[in-house]
């Protein structure tokens, strides 16, 4: 696989090798991920593409460390995450890794305020800190008249925008989103899938992106085509004609 | 993650599922109430017990008894006397023993004050320590160094003044219609002497006589001490002070031609009293190890006490049961409220919970409903402690409250709660730190 001149002089952030993962169900083997490499670089945005089952949130959720491979290993700076136990990996997300979920995820006895500000709340920051940080972050996605609602009091775009407030608010290197815009129409998601890269870009943030939608697909910077656990192509997608990229056939 | 924090989410959570979480307390309360309800009767006649010996009896003190017959045995003197006084949580120690003064030619000393003499006990003791032995004055004052020849009464013990011509023996200090009769004499106000007496007999029987003067003591008398049934049996009683009965019997022996003894010199009895009742058995014990036989209520008490601990053990024990119930409730809550809250905790490690928050979260959870759960059965203890102690004295009578909650048993009650929610919440907790953070991704 040739790597495309441009992103020559790029910083790699994560770099995967060789990963598969093997779901053993009974005396069945299902194959989600093959054999993986890839890199991925500081600032980027990455979309990993694909059909359904094609193994997107399976390559998602081992280089967000959800999931340990079968093999291979994924190193995000200097650190293989395939090594960490459990208690590691916890402190690994909460200092690096921010995270969007398909069905947003909130806390519902919580209002956004403070639904935003927890992962500062896990790293031990007072009330009165976070809590700025927090309305600062809700500003930024346009819902600083919602500071005091609950999740239910609000539609599904803003409850997205408060995901994604609070996958950023504690300024991490890379904020994964697993299909963010699944559950929301198509107004919304263009105004979703905007925020997230005007934020990343903001940051110099490094995004990650699963969808198997090609409009989404056309926010990222390189699109990662899966198709039964193997990567079949990286696109790099040129800004001006977002359109019409590059193909990189392997 | 902060504790205020910890607490705040605790709070919200089981707000959240208040129904569930009112339950659970419930059975809380009800088992910290049965416990220290159960406790509670059996501090209530463990003390209304003591309090009953105690009016009978006083139980610090400490009998101690000269060894008969052995002449190597321990020496009850003045010199074990100041060594018992030195033991550790002994308040005072005195020489203890009673004579029998009476009108008739055997008794070997004669009390007299104008035409009355006494018939009665006369007890030997240090008067110095009277005060430290728990006795109090009725009326005037303590002896001091300077008085000489010291005799003291107690309330009745003027009583047994007779006038030997009219009668053979006291007759107490009530008329027969129970009225207080006019003390016969006045210790503090009348001349009262003491003389040894001559009683030797020839072969007959008949008392000799004797050629020689025998010598009048003046006695002094500087106050009356209060009776107390808890002291001396409640008897009529004259306290004279050993230091002055040991002359007088060096001179009657003198007086009657008889050679006095080491063994005469010695004294029968030493009473110890110890400053407090948890100081008894120990101060015995060193006592019994200079050589001398001992006896104090404590030994009942002991007893008494063993068995009232058995008794209280049974009480706690079924209070126990209600509580282990209690410890299954919130344990059962909890594993409910953790299957429920599987996806929120997936999430919350998925945004950066470290795992000993999350089990910090579900501990402090369950040791916040043992908590409350404490508290409110502490306030429903107290409350029905005094139902009880209400019916109870309505039906026997006032004895003392039955059910009695002392300031450790609220503090043992409040962290026996507490530390049943934290074992409850132990199990529970672990499932939850290893329930996987993709249970935020899975879709159910
Ligand atoms: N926990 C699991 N146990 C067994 N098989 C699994 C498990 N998770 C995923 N798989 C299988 O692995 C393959 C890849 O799944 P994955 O969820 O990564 O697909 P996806 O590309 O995200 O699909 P979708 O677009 O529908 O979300 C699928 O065949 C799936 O059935
Ligand atoms: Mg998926």
């Amino acid at each position: 696989m040739e790597e495309v001149v441009s992103n020559q002089d790029k910083k790699v952030i994560i770099k995967v090798e060789g990963i598969r993962k093997v779901y053993n169900l009974g005396q069945e083997k299902v194959i989600a991920l093959d054999n993986i490499d890839l890199d991925i670089y500081k600032g980027e945005i990455l979309c990993i593409f694909g059909t359904s089952g094609s193994g997107k949130s399976t390559l998602l959720n081992m280089l967000a460390g959800l999931e340990k491979p079968t093999r291979g290993s994924v190193m995000i700076g200097k650190t293989d995450i395939t090594k960490l136990n459990e208690s590691q990996l916890a402190l690994f997300r909460q200092k690096h890794i921010g995270f969007v979920f398909q069905s947003y995820n909130l806390l519902n006895i919580m209002t956004s305020l403070e639904n935003v500000a927890m992962p500062l709340m896990f790293k031990g920051i007072d009330k009165k800190t976070r809590n700025r940080a927090a309305k600062k972050m809700l500003k930024e996605v346009g819902l600083e008249n919602r500071l005091n609602h609950k999740p239910n009091q609000m539609s599904g775009g803003q409850q997205q925008r408060v995901g994604i407030a609070r996958a950023f608010v504690g300024n991490p290197k890379i904020v994964f989103a697993d299909e963010p815009t699944g559950n929301l129409d198509s107004k919304t998601t263009i105004e979703v899938m905007e925020l997230m890269c005007r934020m990343s870009k903001e940051h110099e943030q490094t995004i990650i992106l699963v969808s198997h939608d090609p409009e989404i697909a056309n926010y990222a910077d390189r699109i990662v085509h899966l198709i039964d656990g193997n990567i079949k192509s990286i696109k790099v997608n040129d800004k001006n004609n977002r359109n019409e990229g590059k193909e990189n056939e392997e | 993650m902060k504790i205020y924090d910890l607490f705040r989410l605790c709070v919200s959570n089981l707000w959240k599922r208040k129904l569930r979480s009112v339950l659970t307390v419930l059975g809380v309360m009800i088992g910290t109430t049965s416990i220290v309800v159960m406790i509670s009767i059996g501090v209530g006649l463990e003390n209304i017990q003591e309090e009953q010996i105690s009016s009978y009896m006083d139980i610090t003190t400490i009998q101690v008894y000269r060894t008969w017959g052995d002449e190597n045995a321990a020496k009850l003197d003045e010199e074990s006397l100041g060594i018992i006084k030195k033991i550790d949580h002994v308040k005072a120690a005195t020489p203890y023993f009673s004579y029998y003064f009476d009108v008739g030619d055997y008794s070997n000393y004669r009390m007299t004050s104008g035409r009355y003499t006494y018939s009665g006990s006369v007890y030997v003791v240090d008067l110095s320590m009277m005060a430290d032995l728990g006795y109090e004055l009725a009326d005037g004052r303590w002896p001091t160094a300077k008085d000489e020849n010291v005799i003291m009464f107690n309330e009745n013990g003027p009583y047994n003044f007779i006038d030997s011509t009219k009668e053979t023996w006291s007759s107490g200090a009530y008329d027969s219609q129970g009225n207080k009769k006019p003390l016969p004499v006045d210790p503090l106000r009348k001349r009262i002497s003491m003389q040894v007496q001559y009683n030797q007999f020839d072969e007959t029987g008949n008392l000799k006589t004797y050629s020689g003067d025998i010598r009048q003591h003046k006695l002094t008398s500087p106050g009356i001490i209060k009776g107390d049934s808890s002291k001396d049996y409640g008897q009529a009683i004259a306290y004279i002070d050993y230091k002055f009965f040991a002359n007088l019997k060096e001179e009657y022996y003198k007086v009657n031609g008889l050679k006095m003894t080491n063994n005469d010199k010695m004294f029968d009895q030493v009473y110890v009293k110890v400053d407090d009742i948890e100081n008894v058995a120990d101060v015995e014990a060193q006592i019994k190890e200079l050589g001398f036989d001992t006896w104090s209520a404590e030994q009942m008490r002991g007893q008494m006490s063993d068995m009232m601990q058995t008794v209280q053990l049974v009480l706690g024990a079924l209070g126990a049961v209600s509580m282990l119930v209690a410890a299954i409730g919130i344990a059962n809550t909890m594993v409910m409220s953790i299957y429920e809250r599987t996806r929120e905790i997936g999430v919350m490690k998925v945004i950066g919970c470290r795992l000993g928050d999350i089990r910090a979260m579900f501990l402090t959870e369950a040791a916040c409903i043992g908590m409350i759960g404490g508290i409110c059965g502490l306030i429903l203890s107290h409350s029905l402690s005094i139902v009880v102690n209400i019916v109870m004295s309505s039906m026997m009578g006032s004895t003392g409250d039955i059910s009695q909650i002392p300031l450790w048993l609220d503090l043992l009650g409040f962290g026996f709660s507490i530390l049943v929610g934290i074992i409850s919440g132990i199990s529970p907790a672990n499932r939850a730190v290893k329930i996987s953070a993709l249970s935020a991704i899975r879709q159910e």
